[in-house]
C-alpha cells in the first residue's frame, strides 16, 4: 500500500532508503542489466571497451611518466592502471548519478518507484564494470610475481567506500541538477581538476614521500579521500603496507560514511519536491 | 482505512513551482538561499483542500477545464507527486495511462522492454512472463518484437506502449484522456480493452472531456476548478458545472 504524507521523517530517511532497495531489488537488477546489455550488445568490441579505455590511458601516462619523472616505482604500469580503474569508478558513479533524475524525467512522470534506484543502479553498474575491467591486471600480476595476500581484503572495502563517497555527493547534486542544469557542468570540471590532484597516474608517495612539506601532505590526505582509497586498491594487489597514518585513515572513512548518511537524508527529503521541477 | 477503500485522500494540497528557465533560474537558485520569503511567490497551489474517498471497484470521473489540476491529481494518486499538505493512501498496484510510449529504452528489443516496463510497474518476473505473450499478441507487432525499439516506427512504439500498460493488471487504473493510438483497427481494439478494464475489478479514475465516455462508464463524477473539487459527485451537477465553465 502506498502511503504519502506531507513530511518525510528526518532520521529514518536512510533506513527507508535501505528498505526501498530491498523491496525493489528486482527492478534494481533490471536497471543494471539494461545498462550492461546496452553497452555490450550494440558494439562490435563489447567487453573490450571496458578494458581498452583504461589500457590506452595507462599506456599514455606510462610513457609520459617515463619521460618526466625519475621516480622509481617498481610496479608503475600496475600503479597507473589501478589508479585509473579506481578513479573511473568514482567519476562515473558521480557523473551518471548527478544526471540520474533529470535524464529519466519522462519515466519519473509516468510511474512511481523510489527514485534513489536511478542512482544505485548506476553505482551497481559501475561496480560490475570495475570488476570486469580488473581482469586486465592479471598479466601484470603474473609478470611481477604478485601472489594474493591478506591485503586483498582492502579491494572490496575500497570499492564500497568509493561508491559511498560518489553516491553521497550524487544524492545532493542529482537533486540540484533538477533545479539548475549547470550542476552537471560544475561536476565535470570538478572531476577533471581532481583527477590531476588525486594520485591517479602517480603513486601517493609522490606527495607524502617528502617532496611536499609534511603538514601539507597531511592536510592533502584529509581533504582528498580518493587519495586514500586509490592507495588502498593498490596495496590490495601489491601487498605493500598502507602507508597512511591511522588517524587520517579513521577520519577519511568516517567522513565518507557521514557524507553518505547526510546525502541520503537530503535526497529522501527533497526528491519529492525536486521531481516537480522536471 | 477500511478494507473496502482503494483511495483515500484527506485535506490534500499540492504546490507546484512556476516554470523558470535559463539565467533567471540560475540566479534564482544562487540567490534564493539568502532570501527568506522565496517560496511563496514562486509556487502556486495546483491542488487545494482535496478530500476524496473511492471504494474498491468504483469508477470515478474527473472533469474540468484545462489547467484545473485534473492531471496533477492523477499523478498524486499514482504517487508521482507527494502532497505538500494532508495525506493520501492508495491500496494496491497503480498504473497511469497517459500519452503514448512507456519510457522505452531505445537500444533494447521490444521483448526486453516488456520485461523492463513490467518490473518498473512493480510486477514480478513470473507475472510478467505470464502476460508477455498476451501483450505481444495485443500489440500486433510480433514479427518485430525481438528488434531494438529504435528501429520501430512511432505507431509501433505507441502500440507496444499501450499493449504493455493496458495488459498489466493493476488494482488502481488511472486514465488521462482515454487515448487513441494507431490505425482504426487498433483504436477500436484499445477502446474495447479500456472498457474491459473499467468493467473488471480494478478501481478506475478517468479524466476526460467527453461527456459520453463519462456518462457511460462512471459511478460518480467530480468537477475540478482551480485545483479544488467543486461538485459533490453527482453526474448531473458535474455536467452542469462543466457546461458553465465552457462559457
Amino acid at each position: 500500500m502506498l502511503e504519502l504524507q506531507a513530511k518525510t521523517p528526518f532520521f529514518s530517511a536512510p533506513f527507508k532508503m535501505y528498505g526501498n532497495l530491498r523491496k525493489y531489488k528486482e527492478l534494481l537488477k533490471h536497471f543494471i542489466f539494461r545498462d550492461l546489455k546496452v553497452r555490450y550488445h550494440n558494439s562490435f568490441i563489447g567487453y573490450g571497451w571496458s578494458v581498452l579505455e583504461p589500457l590506452a590511458l595507462t599506456i599514455t601516462f606510462y610513457i609520459l611518466f617515463a619521460i618526466l619523472s625519475d621516480d622509481v616505482d617498481p610496479y608503475r604500469p600496475l600503479t597507473i592502471l589501478l589508479g585509473i580503474l579506481a578513479w573511473s569508478l568514482f567519476a562515473k558513479t558521480l557523473s551518471l548519478g548527478t544526471i540520474g533524475l533529470q535524464r529519466n524525467a519522462s519515466l519519473i512522470k509516468r510511474v512511481y518507484f523510489p527514485r534513489e534506484l536511478f542512482l544505485f543502479s548506476k553505482s551497481g553498474y559501475q561496480i560490475i564494470q570495475i570488476s570486469l575491467s580488473l581482469f586486465v591486471i592479471i598479466p601484470l600480476l603474473i609478470k611481477y610475481e604478485l601472489a594474493p595476500t591478506r591485503m586483498l581484503i582492502l579491494l572490496p572495502v575500497a570499492v564500497i567506500l568509493i561508491s559511498m563517497l560518489a553516491l553521497g555527493v550524487a544524492f545532493i547534486t542529482s537533486i540540484l541538477q533538477t533545479k539548475a542544469r549547470d550542476i552537471e557542468h560544475i561536476v565535470t570540471i570538478f572531476l577533471r581538476i581532481s583527477f590531476y590532484l588525486s594520485p591517479v597516474f602517480y603513486p601517493l608517495d609522490m606527495i607524502t614521500g617528502g617532496r611536499v612539506p609534511e603538514e601539507y601532505a597531511s592536510i592533502y590526505l584529509l581533504i582528498n579521500p580518493m587519495a586514500t582509497y586509490i592507495t588502498m586498491i593498490r596495496s590490495a594487489f601489491t601487498g605493500a603496507p598502507l602507508d597512511i597514518p591511522v588517524e587520517n585513515l579513521a577520519f577519511t572513512i568516517s567522513s565518507t560514511v557521514v557524507l553518505f548518511w547526510l546525502g541520503s537524508i537530503y535526497f529522501m527529503r527533497n526528491e519529492r519536491k525536486a521531481v516537480k521541477n522536471l | 482505512m477500511i478494507e473496502n477503500t482503494a483511495i483515500f485522500i484527506e485535506n490534500l494540497a499540492l504546490d507546484y513551482p512556476r516554470n523558470k528557465k535559463g539565467v533567471g533560474m540560475l540566479r534564482e537558485f544562487l540567490t534564493g538561499r539568502f532570501r527568506k520569503k522565496k517560496s511563496k511567490e514562486h509556487m502556486f497551489r495546483a491542488l487545494n483542500n482535496i478530500n476524496l474517498k473511492i471504494n474498491k471497484g468504483e469508477v470515478v470521473g474527473i472533469m474540468g477545464p484545462n489547467g484545473s489540476g485534473k492531471s496533477t491529481l492523477l499523478r498524486v494518486i499514482a504517487g508521482i507527486y507527494a502532497p505538500d499538505n494532508g495525506s493520501i493512501k492508495v491500496r494496491g498496484k497503480t498504473t497511469l495511462l497517459a500519452g503514448i510510449g512507456a519510457g522505452f529504452q531505445q537500444d533494447l528489443t521490444g521483448r526486453e522492454n516488456i520485461n523492463l516496463t513490467g518490473s518498473i510497474y512493480g510486477f514480478t518476473q513470473k507475472e510478467i512472463s505470464n502476460m508477455e505473450e498476451h501483450i505481444i499478441d495485443f500489440s500486433g507487432i510480433r514479427d518485430f518484437i525481438d528488434d531494438p525499439i529504435r528501429t520501430y516506427s512511432a505507431g509501433m512504439r505507441a502500440r507496444l506502449g499501450f499493449a504493455i500498460i493496458s495488459n498489466l493488471e493493476p488494482d488502481v487504473l488511472l486514465l488521462d484522456e482515454v487515448m487513441s493510438v494507431g490505425d482504426h483497427e487498433f483504436r477500436k481494439k484499445s477502446r474495447e480493452r479500456i472498457e474491459e478494464l473499467i468493467k473488471g475489478d480494478a478501481t478506475v479514475v478517468i479524466v476526460s472531456h467527453s461527456k459520453s465516455i463519462i456518462k457511460s462508464m462512471c459511478d460518480r463524477v467530480y468537477g475540478v476548478s482551480n485545483g479544488e473539487i467543486v461538485t459533490d459527485g453527482d453526474l448531473e451537477s458535474a455536467f452542469e458545472f462543466y457546461e458553465s465553465e465552457k462559457e
